[in-house]
This record gives C-alpha cells, sequence and structure tokens, in this order.
C-alpha cells in the first residue's frame, strides 16, 4: 500500500537535476527550453531542482571531462534511491565530437549506470522530455532498479520532423 | 619585397646579432628568431621601441627535434610581432618573462602544462589546465605523448578496469 503510494508520488512529480559535465552549453540552452511555457513539463509534474537531494532524475549533459567526472561521481551519490539517470547529446551518450581527447571520459556511461540516452546534437527539447518520459515508464514498471544498474537502457533516436509536429 | 618594408629594415638593424632571422611576411608582420641568451632584450625591444604593450598569446610548439616558444606582441600603430625561440627537446627550459610581460603568467602555466617547458621564475606555476589526478610528467600536447592504458589520468577509477559501470 505505501509502495504504491509512494510510486504513484515520485511518477507525478520526477525532479530532475540538470548536471553539466563539461559540455558546449548547447544542451543545457535545449533542456532551459524544455521546461518554458511552451513545452509545459508541468503537465508531467517535472520540475528542475537545485540540489541533488531533492532530485529523482539525473540529465547529465557533456561528454564527462576527467576533472568533472568525480564531482558527477558524488553528485550521484547524493541522490536518494531510486534514483535515475539520463545521458544527454552526442557528447553525453558517447563522447561525440570529444571522443579520443586526453580530457574527456567519452560518455556519461563510463562513470555512471545509464537508464535513457537521448541523442542529438543538441536534442530538441521533445526528445529530451521523451526521455525523462521513458524514465517515468521505468518508475511504473518498477524495473528500474534494475535497469538502473546499466543493464538495457532505453535509447532516444532523432524522429522525422513530421512526426514530431505532426 | 623585403627591402621595401621599411620596418623590417629597422628591427634587424636595431637587433642585429641578437636576432638570428627576421623576416616580413607582410607589411606590419615581423617575425623574429632569437636565441635563449637574448629573447629578453628582442622583447624589451618590442616593448620600449616598437610600442609592443600587448602579449597576445604565448604559444609552445613541438617540432619532434626541438621545442619552440612563441610569443606574439601586438602593437596599435606597428603591427604583429612575433618572436620565436628554440629551446632543446630534451630539457626544454627558459626563463620567464612574467617580470617585463606580467600577462604571461597564465599562458606560461599552460605551456608548462601541455609541454612539459619549464620557465624558472615565476611566481606562481601551479597546475591550470590539466585535471588534478592527471600523472606529474605526462604532457599531452607532446607529439610522442601516448596514452598509457595501464596508468590512472583521473576521474573515476572503475572496479572493471576502464570497462562500463554496471
Amino acid at each position: 500500500m505505501f509502495e504504491n503510494l509512494a510510486k504513484w508520488a515520485r511518477k507525478k512529480s520526477p525532479w530532475i537535476l540538470l548536471f553539466n559535465s563539461g559540455s558546449c552549453n548547447a544542451c543545457d540552452i535545449e533542456v532551459i527550453a524544455a521546461v518554458t511555457p511552451r513545452f509545459d513539463v508541468e503537465r508531467f509534474g517535472i520540475q528542475v531542482k537545485g540540489s541533488p537531494r531533492h532530485a529523482d532524475v539525473l540529465v547529465v549533459t557533456g561528454p564527462v571531462t576527467r576533472q568533472q567526472a568525480s564531482r558527477l561521481r558524488r553528485i550521484y551519490d547524493q541522490m536518494p534511491d531510486p534514483k535515475y539517470v539520463v545521458a544527454m547529446g552526442s557528447c553525453g551518450s558517447t563522447g561525440g565530437v570529444f571522443k579520443g581527447l586526453y580530457n574527456v571520459m567519452e560518455g556519461v556511461d563510463k562513470v555512471l549506470p545509464v537508464d535513457a540516452y537521448v541523442a542529438g546534437c543538441p536534442p530538441r527539447p521533445d526528445e529530451i522530455i521523451d526521455g525523462v518520459i521513458a524514465v517515468l515508464g521505468m518508475i511504473e514498471s518498477g524495473d528500474g532498479r534494475k535497469r538502473a544498474r546499466g543493464k538495457d537502457p532505453i535509447r532516444i533516436e532523432r524522429k522525422p520532423l513530421e512526426e514530431v509536429t505532426a | 619585397m623585403t627591402d621595401e618594408n621599411p620596418m623590417l629594415a629597422a628591427v634587424k638593424k636595431d637587433l642585429g646579432a641578437k636576432a638570428v632571422d627576421v623576416t616580413a611576411p607582410r607589411l606590419k608582420r615581423i617575425i623574429i628568431a632569437t636565441t635563449p641568451d637574448a629573447y629578453r632584450d628582442v622583447i624589451k625591444y618590442l616593448q620600449d621601441k616598437m610600442d609592443c604593450y600587448h602579449l597576445s598569446v604565448l604559444q609552445g610548439v613541438d617540432n619532434r627535434t626541438t621545442f619552440e616558444v612563441v610569443y606574439h606582441f601586438w602593437s596599435d600603430r606597428n603591427g604583429m610581432f612575433t618572436v620565436k625561440v628554440a629551446l632543446p627537446h630534451d630539457k626544454p627550459a627558459i626563463g620567464t618573462i612574467t617580470d617585463i610581460v606580467p600577462a604571461a603568467i597564465l599562458y606560461e602555466r599552460e605551456v608548462h602544462d601541455l609541454f612539459g617547458i619549464e620557465f624558472p621564475g615565476h611566481p606562481d606555476m601551479r597546475r591550470l589546465l590539466l585535471n588534478d589526478e592527471w600523472p606529474k610528467d605526462e604532457h599531452p600536447l607532446r607529439k610522442d605523448w601516448k596514452m598509457d592504458e595501464k596508468k590512472f589520468y583521473g576521474g573515476v577509477k572503475s572496479s572493471t578496469g576502464g570497462e562500463k559501470v554496471a
């Protein structure tokens, strides 16, 4: 009974935390655009929070520089369970154009278990929302814990524009 | 063409033996090659006589057999002056110019980080660009540098030995 209540509360108010791990800011701007009234993520209860202690979903942008990796890990450790990670953009997913450089870890999944990858450079706001909603589905089905150990993550790929605008 | 450039002739005449080679690809663009013994005099000459109060950038160059430190000075009146100093490859070191050009303080730290060129006399030779855990004697912009897979370069120590965190 209480489990169900907690699950319902989580699903109706997934608060997200945005973390820039050395990205070029394009992804961050798209996340900020995604929380504007035009896209209205409040209808899902999504809010951007300033503290990892209040967040359920960690949205990570950027290829994770070596300097930032331990900080990112610490922020992830500070989040209460159950927690979910969305790797945003080409850089967050694979390292992108920064792959092979001496100063990057090449993707969020080298540092954290990732639940959803959102491709794009940068992804459109609706794709970001798609990623977070996919994570909501994991909360609902309850296999978040299993998935959150990096097994079988969700991949959000770019749809043709007609499909998005239709 | 070179003889038509009055500035080139003046620089050649004033520097004399202090400059190994003076060239001018075009008007108001003078390139002076000099030695580690004479570079301070050349820079002082540029500051005093050629109105070069602005250090545009200070670079390191790895030519495989030698290192080169390249100072770019800008003057509103006289244009761009480049001072090139060649250094031996095994123990590259050149005295700091921060006492006569304070703007060089960050550039020298950067070149020290990435090329391993020493600047004796620098007041604050802390690490500037590389991350905190980066090994001491590794300089990623050197041509013969290669990442050693067994070494730890910073970031997160993975229990799976560089594999994805699962």
